[in-house]
């Protein structure tokens, strides 16, 4: 079962400190007797003290399961069929929960993805942390305990830990739950701290800091750190050393510098390559290569340093759609809905145009009215007021059939394709439908033949007609999406974070897909998202939204000019670049 | 929002609840076959005596004006005259009504202890034997008949056991607390079964979600022992569905009620108004259905406004 | 009479769904294919059941070894086992297993044709309010929760007044006490497929409003529709039978299952049981096998155990 190239070398960690954890031959099953799933197979790794470790992998390697398994926490249906976890020395493998109890907390920190769901609603935020302080030190008064959870707050940067103390979970911002999570995760000063996607729901700014105060909470405390995480930039930025996993098993492990700019493994390399890197497209540009991910290019520019020429001003061609002070306010409540009125400005006078060609990119984070900008541009939502103008089409005054008429020209590729896609309706069908409804086919015949050109088109085979999109992957679910979308011929594709819910690597095919068929179909995308460095990769030019407003617009290739506005500055100081060179943490 | 506000706007909804509902009662009374005065009066009086006695009720006015009598008539005349009984109709009715008041709060006491109980062993237990124990004895229990599980109750513990009074609500001597309570016990059951099954599937439920959801294993990762976790955190987070269902199920046992007193004979609104039926006693039937309405509809703004102060989200 | 999950107000129905068992998200995946065959067991006997019974009404003239109306007084209250009389005797004389295979023609009929009436009724006011502005789906669901507030059994003998007691009282009550209930589940389940991305990408993809509804949203709710239908024709006859227990549905001589419960009941004082017992019994193994039938069925209908044919 051991991957014997991989495991750490027993000899070796004799001579060194007993190491903070150490896995060795971990299977973990779903399930028991011949029905069984092996989620996990046989990893090992070792964490020295003081170290960061990154565990890296896509959706379903077994990481977040890893991370579980070391204090017992696995699913109901989940245990742990073979091999050792030593926490420091202690086998925990096999422990009952009685026993883990005394490790879970005190000598073991955890730290979860979802900060809106980690704490219990139903309590104040110092009601829980005294909860837990009295769990780890039996005896303390309550005011001792409120003591050192104020104490606690304050080393994770919350300056006025009073009102945290008094506040609901709710009250509370994203970013400010998972200072708490920490916190508490980090109180009883634990040999290892354990942080599962910590930052993953978290805005790009609020990620960064968070990763920030990971790291000086460790340095502080002199715990190790577990970082679970499929982001290589997250590796990069706090990892001394990384595993990379796949489909439960182990591919690669090694110091973070040798493992991001020379993996030895096929498989790390191709992940690696995946991410998108702000000034890989100029590069490879200026290489004379295509704008691809996965395709290294063959000069070695230091990604993100420098301005690159005013290559991309195209020519201004005419605009395609054009907003004009564009304001959304949603009502809710009312009369006779058994809630109060009350309402909010989610679009507030944004005008922009897309030119017929490019590529126009609106970024924002969450909340920030990119996805209600793009649903009213294309005809989902009506505007409250302002005007949205498709190729002549005033698309904000048009109702019913006469908006009908003009959809086909521009469509919509949702951000979650399980979603948009009917669960119970053959995908083929779903293309067909409204071929035919345009009369692009004139049979369901005819509408088959177009079908199966565009499920090429999207690099599907034919035989994919008759499936059920749950019988699909991700990816193929997101291909779908935009082969529906591509059968009606459309000017404009709008592209609502069509990759935010894929893994790094099929997010690279399907970018690579969309800049293929923007060649080919000579198509106009308005693209939508949240991580600048994805959007830089497509984007000809770019819009920035912050609460509602559009603050910046600006060709990508200016990015790093001193015009831009702060929020464009923020997003990008909060990018995390892979340090290709090797060389030490950014600061 | 203010909490008196929040509660004024809750009021505020079940008023038009409360005005169909009326106009709904009001009208069995009108839209039924054959007339009352007639059956009840034409062998005793002239035809113009009757108009007189049709005049006295306010039959001869317009629909909308008979509407309005009997809405005043419900605040000042206590309902209007029962036909048969010749006395208001509320003073008729209320002694009935506070026995059927008794026996539904001894259903909801059954309801809940049991319901919450059976709720909480599957809950912990989830998929294990008491989990399936408990969730079989629940299935088979919510297809049982009230009627007929009242019926085998008695012949179990009151004739084969002997155990429980057969029905009544008070020996025929009289007797004292001690002796409403063994007349409650079974009723009592009878009227809880359905609710405190219901409830107990969503408490059941409730802790099975609360148990996977991140907060809890937030706590488990800090060393919290299990029955901390569910005495404290579950339980404070299945408090609230756990309370509307038990002030919905008040409603649904209200109607159970009505169907046990006459399989125990207790002296309740039900078998008044079965009684009041066969006796063609409108103003009776309509002022039960009155006070039945007002109940459910109480217990339901009152649940409401428990379910909103347990809500942290609407504190200050 | 709920035997029914009644969900209200948001945090509830969140927690009923369809009632089902919520549990882990993702542990329905890794489900044994041990499972999946105990779920068809539990469908074939639920279907066995209901076939044998059903079989049993529609050729209860052939089937029932005596008249269901006329006695023999001199064979009253025989025990179960008589030769002769395979359940025995009421206080009248007469074969229970006769009155029990006609009284199912009654019970069964009646709650099937009121389940059918109030879920077509349920469903088009589900749908309506679903599709139609908040003020439209507010005033419908509120006329929902009027239903509710308004005692069940006072409207059977309110339809009682206004009929004469029948066989139709009976069916009005079942479809008063269960349309509500099938609104607000359908309601729920409206709203839930209408805010999901498919409808808005059919929007997109220029799909009208009655396609959106017949073709898109339909599809995904029928299931649970009919699920939740099977399930109610099992509640629906424990509830005939209370509601005829009391006197306002089926005339005697005439047998349905309530009826003979009740008239069981009058007997039970003097010691007898088995006339009141043997009807609720039966009712009891119906209608827990339309529940599981309605489980069942709940997995067949799972879109995601639905495979393509190829």
């Amino acid at each position: 079962m051991t991957d014997l190239d991989i495991a750490p070398r027993r000899e070796e960690s004799r001579a060194l400190p007993v190491p903070a954890l150490e896995v060795t031959d971990l299977v973990v099953e779903f399930g028991s007797g011949e029905s069984a799933t092996r989620v996990v197979d046989g990893i090992g790794f070792s964490i020295a003290p003081g170290e960061s470790f990154a565990l890296v992998g896509e959706s379903g390697s077994g990481k977040s399961i890893t991370a579980a398994s070391i204090l017992g926490l696995l699913p109901d249906d989940a245990r742990i069929a073979g091999g050792s976890i030593r926490l420091g020395g202690d086998e925990l493998v096999g422990l009952g929960s009685n026993a883990l109890r005394s490790y879970r907390g005190a000598r073991v920190g955890m730290v979860f993805q979802n900060p809106l769901a980690s704490l219990d609603p139903s309590f104040k935020v110092g009601n829980q942390l005294r909860e837990i302080i009295g769990i780890h030190r039996p005896g303390t008064r309550r005011a001792q305990q409120e003591q050192i959870a104020a104490e606690w707050l304050g080393h994770v940067g919350i300056a006025d830990a009073p009102r945290v103390l008094a506040a609901y979970p709710h009250e509370l911002s994203g970013g400010m739950r998972q200072r708490v999570m920490i916190a508490i995760a980090s109180l009883s000063q634990p040999a290892l701290l354990i942080a599962d996607e910590p930052t993953t729901a978290l805005d790009a700014v609020i990620q960064k800091q968070i990763l920030d105060l990971l790291r000086s909470v460790i340095a502080e405390t002199g715990s190790s750190l577990l970082i679970i995480t499929h982001d290589f930039g997250v590796v990069s930025y706090v990892a001394d050393r990384v595993a990379v996993m796949k489909q439960g098993r182990l591919v690669e492990q090694g110091p973070r510098s040798s493992v991001l700019s020379a993996p030895h493994d096929a498989y790390t390399r191709t992940l690696i390559d995946a991410v998108p890197e702000i000034g890989t497209r100029f590069a490879l540009e200026r290489a004379g290569q295509p704008r691809r991910l996965g395709v290294r290019p063959g000069l070695a520019a230091a990604p993100g340093t420098q301005p690159v020429s005013a290559e991309g001003h195209r020519p201004a061609a005419a605009p395609i759609l054009t907003a004009e002070r564009v304001r959304k306010e949603f009502v809710v409540g009312g009369i006779g809905t058994g809630q109060s009125k009350r309402s909010f400005l989610a679009v507030d006078e944004v005008s922009l145009e897309i030119r017929r060609g490019e590529v126009f990119g609106l970024i924002g984070e969450s909340g920030s009215g990119k996805s209600t900008f793009a649903r009213l541009a294309g005809g989902l939502l009506p505007v409250s007021s302002g005007t949205v103008d498709f190729g002549g089409a005033p698309l904000s005054t048009l109702t019913g059939r006469a908006l009908r008429a003009v959809r086909p020209r521009f469509q919509y590729v949702f951000q979650d394709a399980t979603s948009s896609l009917n669960p119970r309706v053959t995908v083929g069908e779903q293309i067909v439908r409204p071929v035919v409804r345009f009369g692009k086919a004139r049979s369901v015949r005819e509408g088959r033949a177009r079908a199966s050109e565009v499920l090429d088109l999207v690099g599907l085979p034919a035989a994919y007609f008759d499936r059920y999109p749950h019988e699909l992957s991700g990816g193929q679910r997101q291909r779908i999406g935009i082969a529906r979308a591509l059968a009606l011929e459309p000017e404009l594709l709008i592209l609502d974070e069509p990759t935010s819910a894929l893994d790094v690597s099929t997010q690279a095919t399907i970018l690579n897909l969309l800049l293929d068929l923007r060649e080919r179909l000579d198509l106009t995308y308005l693209f939508i998202g949240h991580n600048l460095a994805v959007i830089e990769f497509v984007c000809d030019r770019i819009g920035v939204l912050e609460a509602g407003r559009l603050v910046d617009v600006f060709h990508a290739t200016d990015l790093f000019s001193p015009d831009r506005s702060p929020v464009t500055r923020a997003l990008l100081g909060a990018i995390l670049p892979i340090a290709l060179d090797g060389g030490g943490q950014a600061p | 929002m203010g909490t008196l506000k929040h509660i004024g706007w809750r009021l505020a909804n079940i008023l038009p609840v409360l005005l169909i509902v009326s106009v709904l009662t009001f009208l069995i009374g009108r839209l039924t076959p054959g007339d009352p005065i007639q059956g009840q009066f034409a062998r005793t009086f002239s035809p113009e005596q009757i108009e007189a006695i049709r005049d006295s009720y306010g039959l001869n006015l317009p629909l909308w004006q008979q509407y309005l009598k009997w809405v005043a008539d419900l605040f000042v005349a206590g309902g209007g005259n029962s036909i048969v009984q010749d006395a208001p109709v509320f003073d008729v009715l209320w002694p009935n009504f506070l026995n059927t008041i008794v026996l539904t709060v001894a259903g909801v006491l059954i309801c809940a202890v049991v319901g919450i109980t059976i709720g909480t062993i599957a809950g912990a237990n989830h998929r294990r034997a008491a989990d399936r124990f408990s969730m079989l004895f629940v299935q088979v229990g919510s297809n049982l008949s009230v009627y007929w599980f009242g019926l085998i109750l008695i012949w179990v513990f009151a004739l084969q056991l002997k155990w429980l009074p057969v029905s009544g609500m008070q020996s025929r001597n009289g007797g004292g607390f001690g002796d409403l309570l063994a007349h409650l016990i079974l009723p009592g059951i009878s009227a809880a079964l359905i609710s405190m099954l219901v409830l107990a599937r969503f408490t059941r439920i409730g802790i099975v979600q609360e148990s996977h959801s991140d907060y809890y294993k937030t706590f488990q990762s800090q060393g919290a022992g299990r029955l901390s976790l569910l005495g404290k955190h579950v339980g404070r987070n299945i408090l609230p569905p756990v309370v509307n269902i038990i002030g919905l199920e008040i409603g649904t046992l209200l109607t159970g009620v009505l169907f046990v007193e006459s399989v125990f004979n207790w002296p309740g609104i039900g078998t008044q108004l079965l009684n009041a039926v066969n006796g063609k006693d409108y103003p009776l039937i309509q002022g039960g259905v009155v006070l039945i309405a007002l109940v459910y509809l109480v217990v339901n703004l009152v649940t409401d406004i428990a379910v909103d102060a347990l809500n942290p989200r609407l504190k200050r | 009479m709920s035997v029914l999950q009644r969900p209200a107000g948001e945090a509830v129905a969140a927690l009923t769904g369809p009632g089902r068992d919520p549990g882990p998200s993702g542990s329905r995946r890794r489900r044994g294919p041990r499972s999946r065959a105990r779920v068809n067991a539990q469908v074939v006997i639920a279907l066995a059941i209901i076939a044998v019974f059903v079989l049993l009404a529609v050729f209860a003239p052939l089937i029932a070894p005596y008249d269901p109306v006329a006695g023999d007084a001199s064979q009253k209250y025989l025990p179960v086992g008589s030769p002769g009389f395979l359940l025995g005797t009421d206080e009248q004389g007469r074969d229970i297993l006769s009155r029990l295979i006609w009284g199912g023609r009654t019970s069964m009929l009646v709650s099937l044709i009121a389940v059918v009436a109030s879920t077509l009724v349920g469903s088009a006011l589900a749908l309506t309010a679903g599709f139609a502005n908040d003020r439209v789906a507010g005033l419908i669901m509120r006329s929902i929760d009027v239903m509710f507030a308004f005692p069940v059994i006072i409207a059977a003998l309110a339809f009682a007044i206004i009929l004469g007691p029948g066989l139709l009282v009976v069916v009005l009550a079942i479809v008063f006490v269960a349309t509500p209930y099938v609104t607000r589940i359908v309601f729920v389940e409206v709203k839930r497929h209408r805010g999901r991305e498919y409808v808005e990408a059919a929007v997109s993809l220029g799909a009208g409003f009655w396609s959106i509804l017949f073709r898109e949203v339909l599809p995904n709710v029928a299931g649970q529709i009919v699920v939740y239908a099977t399930g109610l024709v099992g509640a629906m006859i424990v509830f005939s039978s209370s509601i005829s227990a009391l006197g306002i549905g089926v005339q005697p001589p005439a047998a349905d299952w309530g009826r003979m419960i009740s008239e069981g009941a009058k007997v039970i004082i003097s010691g007898n049981v088995t006339v009141a017992l043997l009807p609720g019994l039966v009712v009891l193994v119906v209608a827990l096998a339309f529940n599981w039938l309605g489980d069942g069925l709940n997995d067949v209908f799972d879109p995601h155990k639905r495979r393509s044919r190829s």
